[in-house]
């Protein structure tokens, strides 16, 4: 043990433990944590049998998106396929959309939503414009969805006594209504069930008509007699409101429909969701959805913007005096 | 070489000591500064939480607030009126007036409101009462004065009280949570406004609180059922969290929620084990926000810090590692050198001291070793030299050891000899004739060996051959005091001659002859009788040493047990021969059943065991009283003859002594045996005889034999040999016989089983349903068979019942059948075959029995060839007492005899030829009718249906004119004619129900009435039927009851005909009750509706009960006259019920009413389709 050798040795420990030590701090500054890296974005697929890309419930949807924080290009990415009216297009635009691998598919009114239920069975599904999900076979129970579809409901059961009463309140002396309801939509029947019911309590003959398209509603309205009413749920093929629009204002009667939009064409009075609002209420089971709910746990909900609209001039066309209940709770009016 | 081991193990310990202490510090630094930030980061989650939960709950409370604003907004109505609230009769008018026009403002108020805030779907108004006046709906129509009575519900009770109530949330389309909020009206008398509220609002807050990843909110109201959480984590709205211990603690902590104490509380959470979880409560309504996150997440800061401290950790304990390395070198080094100086003094080299200069403990060690090596060369020195006296001392006692170690060597030597050669001693003797010289240093050994007699020489060994020859010159020789071995013999000791010269006795002859001078000599003694002798003897005087003396006594020793074990040995073996002999002849009785051979080895293995020449065994024959010779050996076949000629009997001969004495006779000597009868045996050459009796049960079966050519006594082993021998005979002669009685009686069996079996066949035939040619075809060839005849017929009447057909045959050629087919012999000329079908008695004709000129058939039949018969057999075929037929046997082609029993066997089979032909003629018969009756009940529905529906038509029309006309629509109608009318109209209703019941019913019948299968509820028919009869019953004065179990499950069935059954049991149960109840319950037992229908009617008798659900029936036909009704109801609603596949019964009895009772199953299917 010489003490040259010592003093080497004790060198190299110290060069050895100085090393040790600096990588010790870069180690250290390396464990803080590094922030997450960006996801890519959700890819949204839109299915609907509008005319064009920017239907009302879509651009609820984004707004309603936009608040919870997804901001569109960023966070989500919508790839959008409207049908311009034509049903049997459905099934293949879904099947598109689900070749394409969206994370989630969005859809307004029921033919949409059963084309996209039937092309996939894993992506989820958030519907809007159904009228009745249970009645149409969409989902097992509102509360529990069961499958991958949820939604947000129009009601379209559960107004329909109270759009009797709106016409009724509006014009008295109305007896006879017509319910036009679109004949392939298996979800009306409990609605006319319902209006049926109702009807009876409110001294109403209600008679139930179902129809394919305008060509056979022209044809039911052929027994519309004055004073006579048409009830039009929404939901229906735009055809048909239009010509009922049409007929309405040339026979003088009241329709009652189920959505503002038609008020603005000259309809006279409806009672119903607003679609931009249910856009933006889907908007939240779809965020549900995106961090990670799972769409046979989230119950379907029904429309919370419920509007009252009434055309003045259409009424006064009519010569109706529209009473003040109307006047206090109708949301617009159109001139 | 362990030494470096150890040194390292030393330097590795204090390695491990110094990393114990320095590393241990270390960690439990890093443990407390860990513990401390985790609890501090646990704290900080747990503050951030409780801020959000209190501003989320802040958020809600304002939320809330604003619905009671704008709801209070709508209460000011006439009860802030301090004038209006005084009821009284002169205000009631104004207040009335008042009302009214309130009642239409508060509707435009609510309208207002529902427009104003969202979250409100209904609101109603309730007045003092509790009334509900008016309601006003988001969804469903309003209502005006409904009147509903909500005055015992909370919401009124508690807003009367003068107080703002918000309900428990309750759900509806059972996931959207509510609350109700009820408010007073007014300061003074108090009615109530309620709101129905919608909660998601709540919710979407709840989900809109950033708690960090993984974390959430959510609220509980007053009962702990959740109004809004997190579904992602399964939390559904109303579900009760009472079970939660952290609800359950911040609610008993409610009370000082001000101060901020450890609020945090790790339980688990509803997808994470750990949380951390703060709470709020909101204003005064009970309710309390939540906010949780996952415990894990306070670990999340602490990732760095624990990196951080591991990274210490793991650099303290290198340089740990670095100074414990240089400490413990510096320790072990100057032990290493102690440690190699002390292996120098271990290996011996004790002139070396350990140079050793530390200056410490150590180097006191080192000279300590030193001085030890001093001393330890000095010890060396002394001991030396006693090592080497000492091995002197043992060089000599050595000596002594070898000697005996000799000696023993030797004796062990002859013990190995004896124990590998146990059959003979020869080898034994040489080993200790050639040991004994050797050892005891003579010229000379000899063993010798003494029968009693004489002593004989058995070995001997002798260094000079002239000695060798004196030697076995001297043998044998008597005991005698002539030479040491003689006198060993005679004195039974050891004898020691020193020199023979000195001693007198000693034959010097023997002494020359032999050469020897010193001799001794030790007897072999057993059982203190000499049985030899060993004697050794030298050429040159020289006393034997004691040593010698006793090892020649340890020989002698030897030598006896070597005698005695090959004894023993000889008498084990010769015993073992006999165990064997008896061994095989057992297994030769067991081995076979073959009666001759099992006695002929018994026999012979007698004779060989007993060391006899010649053996006979003898049965006994019982009925002759003779023995008879049945298995011989060692005897020729003339002497065999001979003994059977004898004609043995009890009490004559050997054999005939044993057999009467029951014991073993012998003769030893026949040639002085006087009166033996059979001279030719000792002819043969035999001398002595030995019999011994074959006994069974005291009972002489026979006897056992053996002769011997040499005469003398058997002994006594012998005799109970052939005890043995004689005992086995008797087991074999016994087997024999029961095997051969078996053999019989199962040949016996087996001819019984072969003719059950023809005969199972047989019937088993004429069970089937087969056509009546094949019936009799297998019928005749099975008993041909059976009975072995070369034809059978079977003949039977025509049709025409004029004559005999052929219906069967067997055995016959084509050239013989072919004529008789289609042929019927009338009666009058059948011969012998009319006459058995008339009197039904069996006929056989043969050579001893010719067929008389009656019985002969008469041509052209006589002339067929099959029918030209001299020898034949005619047997009646007899069925129910009926003959039916006649059966015809013939040998004509083998010409045999036709036997006897033929006949007795053919009678049985005509018999049941007869059953076939019988059944199958009923068979056909009931076949035929029910195809008929078939018919015509499908003729009878169709008519019926047909005829229904024809008389349905008109019926209507006149129905309808009876009606125009009672309308007036022809004009006033007199009333006499009217009263006419009346009558055509009920009775053409009865008469159209009926046609319907018919119409029902035949379709049923025919098959056509199908259930139309669907959905329904059996309580909405119980119910539609019910309110279809109660004005029935109440036109009686009949109380009605209907008792359905709310929750009945759906059912699947066709609704209306369920409907049309229930409908005619109550109909019916009206209609036959006059006074009393009728009661319909529907249950659900055993996966089935169970309906009963019960009356306090007249009741039905037990024999009445089967009746009235046959079509046209009721009890009885002054009821029918009374009460109406077509009979066809029940017919009808059983058929029904049944088609559902169901039950339809009654319990009844005379007087006590009745119960209809039917069962359906709650999904019934579609009964398959009737032709």
């Amino acid at each position: 043990m010489r003490a040259g050798t010592r003093r080497a040795l004790a060198l190299r420990l110290f060069l050895l433990a100085a090393a040790l030590a600096a990588f010790a701090w870069v180690v250290t500054a390396r464990a803080q944590p590094t922030p997450q890296p960006p996801r890519r974005p959700f890819r949204i697929g839109v299915l609907n049998a509008a005319w064009a890309a920017s239907h009302p419930t879509v651009e609820g949807l984004k707004a309603g998106l936009r608040e919870l924080g997804f901001e569109d290009g960023r966070d989500v990415t919508f790839d959008i396929r409207f049908t311009a009216g034509k049903l049997d297009a459905m099934p293949a635009a879904a099947a598109a959309l689900v070749k394409s691998g969206v994370d989630l598919i969005f859809t307004s009114q029921g033919a949409a939503t059963r084309a996209a239920k039937e092309a996939t069975r894993s992506v989820p599904i958030v519907f809007t414009l159904v009228g009745d999900p249970l009645a149409a076979g969409l989902v097992r129970a509102l509360a529990r969805p069961g499958a991958n579809v949820t939604g947000v409901s129009s009601l379209q059961t559960e107004l329909a006594a109270k759009r009797l009463e709106v016409l009724k309140t509006l014009a008295p002396a109305v007896h006879r209504v017509w319910l036009i309801y679109y004949d392939v939509d298996p979800g009306t029947r409990p609605m006319i069930v319902r209006a049926l019911d109702a009807a009876a309590r409110m001294q109403l003959q209600v008679v139930p008509k179902g129809v394919l398209d305008a060509a056979e509603l022209r044809q039911a309205l052929r027994d519309v007699r004055r004073g006579d009413a048409v009830f039009l749920p929404e939901g229906s093929n735009p055809d048909l409101a239009v010509a009922a629009i049409e007929r309405s204002t040339s026979l003088r009667i009241p329709v009652v429909f189920g959505t503002a939009l038609w008020v603005g064409y000259g309809g006279l009075v409806s009672y119903g969701p607003d679609y931009y609002a249910e856009g933006v209420q889907a908007a939240a089971l779809v965020a549900k959805i995106l961090r990670g709910s799972r769409p046979s746990e989230l119950p379907v909900e029904g429309a919370e913007k419920i509007d009252l609209a009434v055309n003045l001039k259409t009424a006064e066309l009519l010569g109706l005096a529209v009473p003040r209940k109307i006047m206090l709770r109708a949301d617009a009016f159109r001139r | 070489m362990t030494e470096p081991a150890r040194s390292g193990r030393l330097f590795r310990k204090y390695v491990a000591v110094l990393l114990v202490l320095v590393g241990g510090v270390l960690m439990a630094a890093s443990l407390v500064q860990l513990y401390f930030s985790y609890r501090e980061t646990q704290r900080a989650i747990v503050r951030e939480e409780r801020a959000k939960a209190v501003a989320a709950a802040g958020r809600i409370q304002q939320f809330l607030s604003e619905i009671e604003q704008q709801v209070r907004e709508t209460t000011r109505t006439a009860s802030d009126d301090p004038d209006a609230s005084q009821v009284g009769p002169a205000k009631l008018g104004f207040r009335e007036g008042l009302g009214a026009a309130l009642a239409d403002q508060r509707a435009l108020d609510f309208v207002r409101v529902l427009r104003n805030v969202p979250a409100i779907s209904e609101l109603s108004y309730l007045d003092l009462s509790g009334k509900e006046q008016l309601r006003v709906s988001r969804l469903d129509p309003d209502v005006v004065g409904s009147q509903d009575d909500f005055s015992r519900a909370p919401k009124f009770l508690e807003a009367k009280s003068g107080k703002t109530y918000w309900s428990p949330v309750h759900l509806k389309n059972e996931s959207e949570p509510y609350s109700t909020l009820a408010m007073p009206v007014g300061k003074y008398a108090i009615e109530v406004t309620t709101a129905e509220v919608s909660l998601r609002s709540v919710q979407k807050m709840m989900s809109q609180i950033e708690v960090g990843p993984g974390g959430y909110a959510y609220v509980v109201d007053s009962r702990n059922h959740v109004i809004a959480g997190p579904e992602a984590l399964g939390l559904r709205a109303d579900q009760d969290l009472s079970s939660l211990a952290r609800v359950g603690s911040a609610r008993a902590e409610r009370p000082r929620m001000a101060d901020d104490a450890e609020a945090a509380v790790a339980a688990n959470g509803f997808s994470v084990d750990k949380i951390l979880s703060a709470h709020a409560p909101i204003g005064s309504l009970g309710w309390l926000v939540f906010v949780e996150r996952s415990a894990a997440d306070a670990y999340a800061p602490l990732r760095a810090p624990i990196v951080r401290s591991v990274v210490i950790f793991v650099l303290g304990l290198l340089l740990s590692v670095l100074a414990s390395l240089l400490l413990a070198r510096r320790m072990t080094a100057p032990i290493r050198v102690l440690q190699e100086g002390a292996t120098r003094i271990g290996a011996g080299t004790l002139d070396q001291p350990i140079q050793l200069r530390t200056g410490d403990e150590i180097e006191g060690l080192a000279s300590s070793f030193n001085q030890m090596a001093a001393s330890l060369r000095e010890s060396y020195e002394g001991l030396e030299q006693k090592v080497q006296a000492r091995t002197r001392e043992l060089a000599e006692a050595n000596r002594d050891l070898s000697e005996t170690l000799e000696q023993q060597t030797a004796t062990s030597e002859i013990l190995q000899v004896l124990s590998q050669s146990p059959t003979d001693v020869q080898p034994v003797f040489d080993a200790i004739a050639r040991e004994a010289v050797r050892l005891c240093g003579a010229s000379y050994s000899v063993v010798g060996r003494y029968d009693g007699r004489l002593v004989h020489l058995a070995a001997y060994e002798h260094v000079r051959p002239e000695g060798i020859e004196a030697i076995k010159a001297l043998f044998p020789v008597r005991p005698s005091r002539a030479t040491t071995t003689a006198r060993a013999v005679l004195d039974r000791t050891v004898v020691h001659v020193p020199d023979v010269m000195a001693d007198p006795e000693y034959d010097r002859s023997i002494a020359i002859g032999i050469q020897n001078r010193s001799t001794l000599a030790v007897p072999m003694l057993l059982g203190g009788e000499p049985i030899g002798t060993i004697s050794v003897g030298r050429l040159e005087p020289r006393p034997f040493t004691d040593r010698q003396v006793t090892l020649l006594q340890t020989f002698a020793d030897q030598a006896v047990i070597a005698i005695e074990n090959v004894r023993l040995f000889k008498e084990l073996q010769q015993r073992t021969a006999e165990l064997t002999q008896l061994g095989e002849v057992g297994q030769a009785i067991s081995g076979t059943l073959d009666l001759q051979a099992v006695l002929t080895s018994i026999v012979s293995h007698a004779v060989a065991l007993s060391q006899t020449d010649a053996g006979t065994i003898y049965e006994f024959d019982e009925a002759t009283q003779v023995f008879v010779p049945r298995a011989n050996h060692g005897i020729a076949e003339e002497m065999i003859e001979a003994l059977r000629r004898s004609h043995i009997r009890l009490g004559e001969t050997v054999v005939g002594q044993a057999a009467t004495k029951r014991v073993a006779v012998q003769i030893p000597d026949l040639e002085n045996a006087s009166g033996y009868p059979l001279p030719f045996v000792l002819k043969a050459g035999f001398r002595a005889l030995l019999a011994v009796p074959l006994l069974r049960e005291e009972r002489v079966v026979g006897a056992l034999v053996v002769r011997r050519k040499t005469a003398g006594a058997f002994p006594e082993p012998v005799v109970n040999l052939l005890q043995t021998f004689a005992t086995q005979s008797v087991i074999a002669i016994q087997n024999a016989r029961l095997f051969r009685e078996i053999d019989e009686k199962s040949r016996a069996l087996e001819e019984l089983s072969r003719n059950q079996e023809q005969l199972a066949r047989l019937s088993t035939a004429l069970q089937e349903p087969l056509s009546l040619t094949e019936q009799l075809t297998r019928v005749v060839d099975a008993a041909r068979q059976v009975v072995g005849l070369d034809h059978l017929y079977i003949w039977t009447p025509s049709p025409d019942g004029e004559g005999l057909v052929v219906s069967a045959g067997a055995g016959l050629t084509e050239s013989d059948y072919r004529p008789l087919v289609g042929v019927t012999i009338p009666f009058a000329e059948a011969g012998a075959l009319a006459a058995v079908y008339e009197d039904g008695e069996p006929r056989v004709f043969d050579d001893g029995h010719p067929v008389p000129e009656r019985y002969r058939l008469r041509p052209p039949y006589s002339e067929m060839a099959a029918l030209r018969l001299k020898a034949f057999l005619v047997s009646p075929m007899i069925a129910r007492g009926r003959t039916v037929g006649v059966l015809l046997a013939d040998n004509r082609v083998t010409h045999q005899p036709i036997a006897a029993h033929t006949v007795e066997l053919l009678h049985s089979f005509a018999a049941q030829a007869a059953v076939a032909v019988e059944n199958a003629r009923l068979f056909q018969e009931i076949q035929d009718k029910s195809q008929q009756l078939e018919l015509a009940s499908r003729h009878k529905s169709q008519f019926l249906a047909n005829m229904s529906h024809e008389l349905r038509t008109p019926m209507n029309a006149v129905l309808g004119y009876t009606d125009l006309i009672l309308d007036g629509i022809f004009g006033d109608v007199p009333e006499a004619i009217r009263d006419t009318l009346e009558r055509v109209k009920s009775n053409g209703h009865h008469l159209l129900g009926l046609i319907n019941d018919v119409l029902d019913l035949s379709r049923i019948e025919a098959g056509q009435l199908t259930l139309s299968l669907g959905d329904y509820a059996m309580g909405e028919v119980v119910h539609a039927v019910a309110s279809a009869v109660e004005s029935l019953a109440a036109g009686k004065k009949l109380a009605l009851k209907a008792i359905v179990p709310i929750d009945l499950p759906p059912g699947r069935g066709d609704e209306r005909r369920l409907t049309q059954v229930l409908m005619n049991l109550v109909g019916n149960a009206i209609k036959f009750t006059d006074a009393g109840q009728v009661s319909i319950e529907a249950r659900v037992a055993d996966g089935s509706f169970l309906v009963s229908v019960s009356d306090t009617g007249p009741g039905i008798s037990e024999a009445d009960q089967q009746r009235i659900f046959e079509e046209f029936q009721q009890v009885d036909s002054s009821s029918t006259r009374k009460k109406g009704g077509s009979g066809l109801g029940l017919a009808i609603s059983k058929r029904i019920v049944e088609l559902h596949g169901g039950r339809l019964w009654v319990e009844s009895a005379p007087g006590q009413g009745s119960t209809f009772y039917f069962t359906v199953p709650l999904v019934a299917e579609r009964p398959a389709e009737r032709a």
